[in-house]
Formats: C-alpha cells, sequence, structure tokens
C-alpha cells in the first residue's frame, strides 16, 4: 500500500571507532563526485581535470613539496583552534594571531634585535620562533583575559582583533621599514631563513628548487605535543572537562579564568609560529600580504579533523594539495568550490554519527493486525 | 499471589492505549522485557518503578521517542507506528517531560502555540490568549496566558506544560515524575488537576516512585522491576506500602530511624556569621551560625529557596560570602573549591547534571574529576589513563553503576545511575565532611535506602554530614540535629529530642522561631495583615487548609485565619515570655500552644471533607460510566465505598 518510509533515529548505542572515519573518507570521496559531475555539466571531463589536480599536487617532488609548503602554517593554526575548540572557545582569531607572531618575528631581523652577521643561524632562528610565540601568545592573551574576567565574547573580540593587526603590521611596512617605498620590507639577511631542502642541492641533486622548509617539522612536533597534552595530561583533561561542562569542571575545584587565558595564550602561540614559518621559510621578509586567509582555512581545517591532532596533519595537506593545484586549472575557483563541497559533506556527515536510517511500513503492522 | 494479567472483560470496554509485548533493547540493556500496558477512558495509571526500571522507556515508546525492538502499540484499536512525537501527538497521546521544555521568555500562550501550523503568518496572540484561558477553566487549571515564563513557578510552567498538550488535543497524557519539581503543596493541587482531567474522560499515566502519591492519585497501576512487569493493571486501592515496595524493590523496604548511637566528636565545621548574595544580588542569607560535629548528621529543613543552595555554596568555595567559615581550623570563606576540596570536602551538588557530571565525558573521566591531580592516576604532569580506568572499574561495581562499561558518557546514565556514580565519586575519597543536597531526590525507594546508608555508613566512620533536604521524613530519619531555614535565616535548630515534624513545619513556613529572636522572620506577613480589606473567615474559606507561605513572595500569600491567630498569640507569647526573661517557660508555652492549633486543624479537616465539591454535572455521568468501566475490569475488586 503505503511506500516505505525512512527515517532518522537518533542512536542510542556508541557508535563503532572505525565510523567517523569511514563516514569523514566518504564524504570527501562524494564531494569530489558532485564536483565531477557539476565539472562534466559545464563541459569539461571530470576524470582528466582530477587527474590534473593530482598531478599538479603530488605528480612531483617539487609540487608536494610545494602542498607541504601550504600545509605548514595550516597544520600549527589548526592545531592551536583544535586546542582552544576543545575547550569550547571560540578563537577565530588565528589570522590575526598568525600576523602578530609574524611581525614580532620579524623584529629579530629588521631592528635588528641581534647582530645579523655575527650570530649563528640556530640562534637566530630560535629567537625568532620564540618572539613568534610569544606574539601570537600575547595577542591571544587579549580575548582570553577579556573572557575570562569580563565574559566578553571571544568571537567578536578575535574577530575585530583581525583587522587592527593588519593596520598596525602596515604602519611598520609602509612607514618604517619600507623596501624602497614598495609595500614590504627588505628581504631578511640569510641568517633568518629556515633552511629548505633545495640549501642541500650541492649534496643531493634531486633537492635543487625544492622550497620544503624545516617548518613542516614545527607542525609535526607541535601535533605531537598537543596529542600529549590532550590525551595524556592532567591539563588536557581538565581542558575537556572545562570544555564538556564548566560549571562541574569548577565544581571539581578548576580554574577556569586562569585556564581559559592559558588556553588562548596556547592556541596564539602556535598560530604565532604559523607566521614565523610563513615569513622566515617561505616570504623571506614582512609584508602586507602573507597570508592566503591561513587563520581561516585553520578554523575549518579543526573542525573537518573534529579537532584531533593527528588528523590536522591530514586535512592540512588536502588543504594545501587544493590550494596548490588550483594553480594547475583555470578558472582556479574549481578547487575552492571543491573545498566548499567537502567542508559541506564532512560536517553534514555527523548525521551519520548521531542518527541512523530506518526504513519503516506502516502499513505492514496493520494488516497484521488486522488478520 | 500473582499481579500479571488480572482478569479483564475487554470485550465491552476497549482499552484507549494498549502496549502489548513491548521488548525495547539498548546496546547492553533490556529496557523492557515483553511489557504490556493498558489504559482505559478516565482512569489514572500508574508506573511504579525504581530508577532505570524501565518507566520512563516504556512511556518513550507510546510517544514515538523510541522504537520498540518488538511488540505493538494499539490507540483506540488501531494499531499505531510513531516516528516521532509529533506522530503520537496527532493521535492524542502527549508528554509532560521531567525537565521542561518552555521558551523562557515567550508568554504561556507563545509557548502553548508554538511549533503548531496555526498560526500561518500573522499572530492574533488576544485571540490565542483567549483559547487558552478558556481552556484552562476548562480542566481547572488556573494561570494567566500573558505571563512569560520566567515569572512562573515551577508548578505553574508545569502547567503551561500540560496545556501545551491538551492544547494539542490530547486525550492520554503521560506525566513523567510530575511532582519530583514540586513543593508538596503544589504536588496537592496537580493530583487535583489530575483527578479533574480524569473525570472528564482522558486518560493518565502517572510515572512515579513515591508509594504515597500512587496510592493518592491512581486508579490503577502497573509496576516494573528491572524492565518486567511485576504488577499489570491493578487497582491501587487494598494494596499496602509494604506491599507495592516489595514489588517494586523485589525485597522489603525498611522505614525506620536510624539516629547515632554515639556520641559526636569534635566540632570541624564552623559558620560564624555567614551572609551572602544570591544570583540576582539580594540577600540570601543573613549572619548563619552553624556548627557540625565528627560523626553527626546535621540536617537543613526548608522550604525551597529558603538560602539552602546559597549555604551550600558558600560552604564548598562556589560563592562568596561575608564571615567566617572554619573547616579543621582554617578559613575556607571565599577560597576556591579546589581549597576545600583538598581539605578533605566532598559535595553532593543538587543539580546532578549540570554541576555534578560531564555529560558527554566517560563515567571514567567523570569519576576522577576530583583526584585527578593524586596518585596513581596522576603522575606529575601525566594522566594515566590505566590507572583511571582500574578505579572507575573498581567503583563501578562497588558502588552498583548500571552501564555497559567504564567508557559510557555519563549522559547515557539513568538517574540513580548517575547519582550512584556522583556518590561513589565523592565518598570513595574517605572525605572529613560531605556536604549532601537533596541526595535522594527523584531516586526510588531502592536507590534511596543505598544513598542513605551510605551517608550513615560514612557517619559512623566519624565523617561529618551537613544534608540538605526538602523531603522533612529523610530528614527525620537521618539526622541527628536539624536546623530549620526560612528566608535566609536559621530560625532554630532542634535536637534529636524534641525535634517533631509539626514543630519543624511550622518553623519552615515562617511561623515559629526558636532561637530566641524578637522577630518572626516572616514579620511583613503581620504587618500585612491589617490592610487586607477582605473579612479574614472569607478569605479562609478559600484557602485550603495549612496554606505554606510562598517563600519567593510571602507577602502576596495571604494566610488562613487560625494560622494567624496562632501567629499572633505566638508574638504575644513570645512578647511575655521575653519580658520575663524566661526562655524556657516560652518554649513551654509554644509546644502547648502548637498542640492546640494542630487540635483546631485536625478538628477542622474532618469538617471540610464532606464539603468537598460535587462533581459537576456533565463529568458526573462520566465518572458513572467509569465507575462501571472499572466494575466491568476488576470485577469484585472495586472498591464498594465509592470515592476515593
Amino acid at each position: 500500500m503505503s511506500l516505505p518510509k525512512i527515517s532518522l533515529v537518533r542512536r542510542t548505542e556508541d557508535v563503532p571507532k572505525w565510523m567517523p572515519l569511514v563516514t569523514t573518507l566518504g564524504a570527501v570521496l562524494l564531494a569530489f563526485v558532485i564536483g565531477g559531475i557539476i565539472l562534466k555539466s559545464i563541459g569539461a571531463n571530470p576524470f582528466y581535470i582530477y587527474g590534473y589536480f593530482f598531478k599538479g599536487a603530488f605528480g612531483s617532488l617539487g609540487s608536494f613539496s610545494d602542498v607541504m609548503v601550504k600545509a605548514s602554517p595550516l597544520i600549527l593554526i589548526g592545531l592551536g583552534c583544535s586546542l582552544a575548540f576543545r575547550m569550547r572557545l571560540w578563537n577565530i582569531g588565528a589570522e590575526g594571531q598568525f600576523f602578530m607572531g609574524a611581525f614580532f618575528a620579524s623584529l629579530v631581523p629588521l631592528v635588528p634585535l641581534v647582530p645579523m652577521e655575527t650570530t649563528p643561524k640556530i640562534v637566530v632562528l630560535t629567537l625568532m620562533g620564540f618572539l613568534g610565540m610569544i606574539g601570537g601568545a600575547l595577542y591571544g592573551f587579549i580575548p582570553g583575559y577579556l573572557k575570562a574576567k569580563f565574559n566578553i565574547n571571544e568571537i567578536i573580540v578575535t574577530l575585530m582583533l583581525n583587522y587592527i593587526v593588519v593596520f598596525w603590521n602596515n604602519y611598520w611596512i609602509f612607514g618604517k621599514w619600507s623596501d624602497s617605498g614598495f609595500q614590504m620590507t627588505k628581504t631578511f639577511p640569510k641568517a633568518a631563513w629556515l633552511p629548505r631542502l633545495a640549501d642541500l642541492a650541492g649534496q643531493y641533486k634531486v633537492f635543487s628548487g625544492i622550497t620544503l622548509h624545516a617548518g613542516v617539522l614545527f607542525g609535526l612536533l607541535a601535533a605531537l605535543i598537543v596529542h600529549i597534552i590532550l590525551n595524556n595530561s592532567n591539563w588536557g583533561y581538565m581542558i575537556n572537562l572545562i570544555g564538556d561542562n564548566p560549571r562541574a569542571a569548577r565544581y571539581a575545584g578548576a580554574d577556569i579564568a586562569k585556564n581559559t587565558i592559558l588556553v588562548f595564550m596556547l592556541s596564539g602561540a602556535l598560530a604565532g609560529l604559523a607566521g614565523m614559518v610563513e615569513v622566515s621559510g617561505v616570504v623571506h621578509r614582512l609584508q602586507e600580504r602573507i597570508s592566503t586567509s591561513y587563520g581561516f582555512s585553520g578554523v575549518i581545517v579543526a573542525w573537518l579533523a573534529k579537532l584531533n591532532p593527528w588528523a590536522v596533519i591530514v586535512v592540512s595537506i588536502l588543504f594545501g594539495a587544493l590550494i596548490v593545484a588550483s594553480r594547475e586549472i583555470q578558472p582556479s575557483g574549481i578547487s575552492f568550490l571543491l573545498q566548499g563541497i567537502i567542508l559541506f559533506l564532512v560536517i553534514s556527515s555527523d548525521v551519520l554519527l548521531k542518527y541512523k536510517f530506518q526504513l519503516t511500513r506502516s502499513a505492514k503492522v496493520k494488516d497484521e493486525v488486522a488478520a | 499471589m500473582s499481579y500479571l494479567e488480572p482478569k479483564a472483560d475487554s470485550a465491552t470496554v476497549e482499552p484507549v492505549v494498549e502496549l502489548r509485548d513491548i521488548v525495547l533493547r539498548f546496546p547492553g540493556v533490556l529496557a523492557n522485557d515483553h511489557v504490556n500496558f493498558k489504559m482505559y477512558p478516565g482512569e489514572i495509571h500508574a508506573l511504579l518503578g525504581e530508577n532505570g526500571a524501565g518507566k520512563s522507556s516504556l512511556m518513550n515508546v507510546l510517544i514515538g521517542l523510541y522504537r520498540p525492538t518488538s511488540g505493538q502499540i494499539i490507540i483506540n484499536g488501531e494499531a499505531v507506528s510513531f516516528n516521532s512525537p509529533k506522530d503520537a501527538i496527532a493521535k492524542g497521546v502527549g508528554m509532560v517531560h521531567q525537565h521542561f521544555m518552555l521558551v523562557q521568555n515567550q508568554t504561556v500562550t507563545e509557548n502553548i502555540i508554538l511549533g503548531l501550523d496555526q498560526p500561518r503568518f500573522f499572530l492574533n496572540l488576544k485571540k490565542y490568549d483567549e483559547e487558552v484561558r478558556q481552556l484552562a477553566e476548562s480542566v481547572g487549571v488556573n494561570i494567566d496566558p500573558t505571563a512569560k515564563i520566567w515569572q512562573l513557578s515551577v508548578g505553574e510552567q508545569q502547567r503551561v506544560e500540560i496545556l501545551k498538550i491538551l492544547y494539542r488535543g490530547a486525550q492520554i497524557l503521560i506525566m513523567d515524575e510530575p511532582t519530583a519539581v514540586l513543593a508538596p503543596q503544589e504536588a496537592e493541587e496537580l493530583m487535583e488537576t489530575l483527578r479533574g482531567m480524569a473525570r472528564q474522560g482522558k486518560s493518565i499515566a502517572f510515572i512515579s516512585h513515591k508509594l504515597n502519591e500512587v496510592r493518592a492519585v491512581a486508579d490503577r497501576l502497573t509496576i516494573l522491576r528491572r524492565g518486567q512487569a511485576t504488577a499489570e493493571g491493578v487497582p491501587v486501592e487494598g494494596m499496602s506500602r509494604e506491599q507495592l515496595a516489595t514489588l517494586m524493590v523485589g525485597r522489603e523496604v525498611i522505614f525506620n530511624q536510624r539516629r547515632s548511637d554515639k556520641e559526636p566528636g569534635e566540632v570541624i565545621l564552623k559558620l560564624e556569621n555567614v551572609s551572602a548574595l544570591n544570583n540576582k544580588n539580594l540577600p540570601a542569607l543573613h549572619n548563619i551560625n552553624l556548627e557540625l560535629r565528627q560523626g553527626e548528621i546535621l540536617g537543613i529543613a526548608g522550604v525551597a529557596g529558603n538560602g539552602q543552595s546559597e549555604l551550600v555554596e558558600c560552604v564548598t568555595g562556589l560563592r562568596s560570602c561575608q564571615g567566617k567559615i572554619i573547616l579543621n581550623g582554617e578559613n575556607i570563606a571565599n577560597k576556591s573549591p579546589r581549597f576545600s576540596i583538598a581539605q578533605g570536602l566532598s559535595h553532593i551538588p543538587e543539580d546532578r547534571i549540570g554541576v555534578g557530571s560531564a555529560p558527554n565525558l566517560s563515567i571514567t573521566k567523570n569519576v576522577i574529576m576530583k583526584n585527578y591531580r593524586e596518585k596513581p592516576i596522576s603522575k606529575h604532569w601525566q594522566l594515566d589513563y590505566k590507572a583511571a580506568k582500574t578505579h572507575a572499574e573498581g567503583l563501578k561495581s562497588s558502588y552498583d553503576i548500571i552501564a555497559p562499561n567504564v567508557e559510557t558518557q555519563a549522559r547515557k546514565l539513568s538517574g540513580g545511575n548517575l547519582q550512584k556514580l556522583i556518590l561513589a565519586r565523592e565518598l570513595s575519597s574517605v572525605p572529613q565532611i560531605v556536604v549532601a543536597m537533596q541526595p535522594t531526590r527523584g531516586l526510588d525507594v531502592g536507590a534511596i535506602e543505598g544513598v542513605q546508608e551510605l551517608l550513615i555508613g560514612r557517619r559512623d566512620e566519624g565523617c561529618a554530614i551537613l544534608l540538605v533536604s526538602e523531603e522533612l521524613d529523610e530528614l527525620m530519619r537521618l539526622s541527628d540535629r536539624i536546623a530549620v531555614m526560612y528566608e535566609g535565616e536559621i530560625v532554630g535548630i532542634m535536637e534529636d529530642e524534641d525535634a517533631d515534624i509539626q514543630t519543624i513545619g511550622l518553623m519552615m513556613t515562617g511561623s515559629l522561631r526558636m532561637d530566641g529572636k524578637e522577630d518572626l522572620p516572616g514579620h511583613n506577613l503581620l504587618q500585612k495583615e491589617p490592610e487586607t480589606e477582605a473579612p479574614a473567615d472569607e478569605k479562609a474559606e478559600s484557602q485550603p487548609p495549612l496554606a505554606m507561605a510562598d517563600p519567593i513572595e510571602p507577602e502576596e500569600a495571604p494566610l488562613q485565619e487560625p494560622l494567624q491567630t496562632f501567629i499572633d498569640d505566638a508574638k504575644t507569647a513570645q512578647e511575655e515570655t521575653l519580658a520575663s526573661e524566661d526562655p524556657k517557660n516560652f518554649k513551654q508555652e509554644v509546644n502547648e500552644r502548637i498542640e492546640k492549633f494542630f487540635d483546631s486543624i485536625e478538628e477542622q479537616d474532618v469538617e471540610e471533607k464532606p464539603a468537598k465539591p460535587d462533581l459537576p454535572e456533565r463529568p458526573l455521568t462520566e465518572a458513572e460510566e467509569k465507575e462501571r468501566v472499572l466494575r466491568k475490569v476488576l470485577g469484585d475488586k472495586y472498591p464498594e465505598d465509592g470515592e476515593k
């Protein structure tokens, strides 16, 4: 009689451990399928284009290195956001913290804080990394403090601070350190450059022209540290507890104000380190455009990775690949289209973790009773 | 004697609801095991059972929140399959949940029409206000449709929930532990409303684990124990409290007094002139002075909202205050909760879900909430989850927390099991002092007994316990001393010998104070009286006997005349005795007057009983109908002496 009805039923049991991974991968796959259909409808051959995409991103050592260069800041920012989001602190100011980190790190070669010719490279870079983290942490301190002491909405504060730092940087770039009137500073001395694989081209020929820099190691190390903090430390337990129920955490003796500030500062420090990595590893100068909105992509990365530090790395590489591949294709909007579909589907796939589909045939039951 | 499948002649009387052979299985738990449930028009059918016995699960099946693993739902003779409560309400089945689902900033009417297809775009709120008013009148509920939800008391909010369901045309109402959140008086009013609705032919399923309540209001009952029915549709009449309790928990429940036979030890907690503000920055505590000794249970009695929560929060470090709170010689007032935890203070909070647990974290992560910094769970900065898991598994078995495993999220536990989790955490740390607020609220008889045994056990080991409860019975049974709070003050402390429930009741309602101070805390009541225009006896008639003063707005709760005279008397007596400066005399005098007062109340009760309003014309026929139905169903078990 009536057609079977599909309904969503809330899951009462725990989902198997493999389920989130499978639904996420499925969502990404489906995104490519939908993207393919769109490409087909505008008259292109999706297989050809995806092949090109893949080659553009992973086809050679050079292109893969480019992917990792793009992924490095994303990993650091994604980790910082994951940490804050675990405590339900909506830090969307990673962009600003990134710029502030870049600014603080740039102080070392631009002021200069140490004599650039004589100081060993390792000291210069350590100092830059340290200052980058300080810069980001200070910029994270502001919303953290306001949130902790006056309960001011951190979303608004972090969002607004993003704009302020751009103008702050511009003042120094245009007004003080401008490279003969251009919208950039002079190139940093070599001592302030992160080592790159290309530096080894003398010994190993394959590395010539490979731009991959040591920043990616910072990302991997940071992922390990964040993982340990969240899963193996007292502090991480408390972060999760405060995130889940701040009233219970207060009742259990947690100092919420202190932890709000600390987590915001650490989150900012990671974004600041990303800023240092970008100026020291890629652009080698401070300029107005150092970020292709890494700070905002980092928020998306954190969500797609479901706040899991290792997944942040994977998602960052995927995003890096999409950025690099977009160079290979015209219009470049195709890759942003794919980004959008992936984000949409991955977030929607959460439904499968909370609900299950069920077929119902209401007519059948009626018949049985009548019989 | 079996209480299953009582003989029923269903050929002539059709049940409005029939649940046939319902099985509901969750992973690791069989919530309902072949349960049958029938409801007839015009009856109040109680569902009795311990926490986690499957009462709420069964009713959630009926309203379409859960889908049964097997079994049938038949409503008015038609087999149905609900996918959501919306489907259920379309068939006239609605549920009032324990936790209300209301929008605080909207009016009663707005809440009632929320989510309906009508009105489509333009909202003529006045028209709907009128509809709601008429609906409320028709079921004898008194409510202002234009009031905002946040302005209403809990009892009134519950009425809104009921109206919400009635407005959607429900003939079958499910009330999930409706009295758990109500003051005794509100509970009484609710019962009256429910009886009225039953007289109009509606069927009401009443989930509860309060035996007295069930005996007072229900016609028939179904009892569940661990998912299975131990009684199906048995008439309540003639069942004793003990019988019900046995069917419910499967063993005899002890109702007796459990006072300590040991002398209490040294003072461990001392409050000196503690004052504090509430969340609205209004004074909530005035100069509280209390002493708590080792090995005693100090009960705090009082109607909800008289400063008990604030008192507990001050002691546990969750609220700032003035004055001194001395624990083990250290002033812990305005120190962090962590400080008092380190001093050996355990806290069983009133709000289990909102304060006592982290709902999305596992049992393991919930039980280590307070000791995660200590060995062996913590090694320096590191948290050893294996050790934590072992700890949790130990507590799970010794405190009998029913869950598939320790990785289960806390939000998936039933109320009783969640409370066991909290008790496990708070009592296993071998505390010096336990502050317990409403530790048994919402629990079933068996669980209540378990909680009380645990508290008594700790007390006997020398632990000091501050027990805040609104259940006077519980306080009387457990406490070695009882302090009564009214309007943020301790109005008297009763020692073991002279504690009687009536005196405490008078102190709770602000009619008496026994700490030798001059003013009755509710003096504003006395001042207001002469200004009222209506003669006192007229007012008295409209009031139920022993009206309790509303704790929040006492000036708006007119007192019954005999109570008023009594207060006047008490005040004169107090003045007289204070003049003669002989407090002992005063106490005697007061006690005599109390007795006299209660004698007069009792007499009045007897007189008033037959004066219960007769059933109105139309519902009477329905009541007759109901009687006919019940006679059919119950056969010779039908009580011949009429009115219940």
